[in-house]
């Protein structure tokens, strides 16, 4: 199981899944950051005047951690970066669901009209399980490009 | 972990978001200006109104009474602030369309509207914030008479009220 995990091709995988994920999801935003800001101020967590500076910032993160993961630089950080975020946005999920909120997630931005909810969960979920093991993986061996 | 890497990873996507911010049109302001909502009273209706309050956007809000009677009176332009395709499905009877995500100052569809005309502004429902920022966006233009009907396509067709549109036919 352990080798399994730690498969080139299963690392290689998880990093263009990841890596398209987040570059596909960052992009959307980039493109209409106003709508994103709307997603954010939805969710009613962070104070008004933080929402602009996170709309601002977070795609941009999530497009250079995706591109470096795609690349396979830094592979360690960014799964840490990516594993990260996405725990960062099950919790607000989560506690949108909680509260009864019946909101677009705005996780790819309004480029889809995802609903917060189990399914989103679950989905990120998976995907925290997939950077968790690339952020351990990536420990044994620094070098893990395309080439192997 | 090399926390020097993860630091000038997370710095760099920082300085880039920021710089971009600076330079692209659709840049939002670090500080997000607060709209604020007004119910209006029966008795001010038709009056003007600016849109600001100090530096805060200021939105008249109509409940869904209050917007029935201004329709079944035609005191008010109806404008659909959301995509032509919604808008095409199914949108308030006699409704023009301004989708807010490709909204232009000086598109002819706006160039074309009288400002000191009143108009109630739509999305579909609370939740849905473009008919609020189309409202902002003709306020700042200089139209003095626009308020926005909260509740939305949803509360007007559970209400049993006109439709347009190619659903309703």
């Amino acid at each position: 199981m352990k080798t399994l995990l730690a498969n080139k091709y299963l690392i290689l995988l998880s990093r263009l899944v990841l890596g398209f994920v987040f570059i596909y999801a960052a992009v959307e935003k980039i493109s209409d950051p106003d709508s994103f800001a709307v997603s954010i101020s939805n969710y009613r967590i962070l104070p008004l005047q933080l929402v602009n500076i996170f709309a601002i910032a977070l795609p941009w993160l999530e497009l250079i951690t995706g591109i470096l993961l795609i690349y396979g630089v830094c592979i360690k950080e960014n799964s840490f970066i990516i594993g990260s975020l996405m725990l960062l946005f099950t919790v607000m999920v989560l506690i949108a669901v909680l509260r009864g909120l019946d909101i677009d997630c705005g996780c790819f931005g309004t480029g889809d009209a995802q609903k917060v909810g189990l399914k989103k969960i679950v989905e990120n979920l998976i995907l925290i399980i997939v950077s968790f093991n690339l952020f351990k993986v990536s420990e044994k061996s620094t070098d893990l490009s395309i080439a192997g | 972990m090399n926390i020097k890497n993860l630091s000038l990873i997370i710095v760099t996507s920082l300085i880039l978001g920021f710089l971009y911010n600076f330079i692209s049109p659709d840049g939002l302001a670090l500080i997000r200006k607060e709209m604020k909502i007004e119910f209006v009273a029966d008795s001010t209706f038709n009056e003007s109104h600016t849109g600001f309050e100090n530096d805060d956007i200021v939105i008249k809000g109509l409940n869904l009474r209050q917007t029935y009677d201004i329709h079944s009176k035609k005191l008010a332009v109806f404008i659909d602030s959301r995509d032509q395709w919604e808008y095409s499905e199914s949108h308030i009877a006699g409704a023009i369309n301004i989708p807010e995500f490709s909204f232009t100052p000086d598109d002819p569809e706006v160039t074309n509207l009288i400002k000191d005309e009143m108009y109630v502004i739509y999305c579909d429902g609370d939740d849905c914030d473009v008919s609020k920022r189309l409202a902002a966006e003709l306020m700042k233009l200089g139209f003095t008479k626009v308020y926005v009907f909260l509740g939305g396509i949803f509360e007007w067709i559970d209400a049993g009220y006109p439709l347009e549109g190619d659903i309703s036919k």
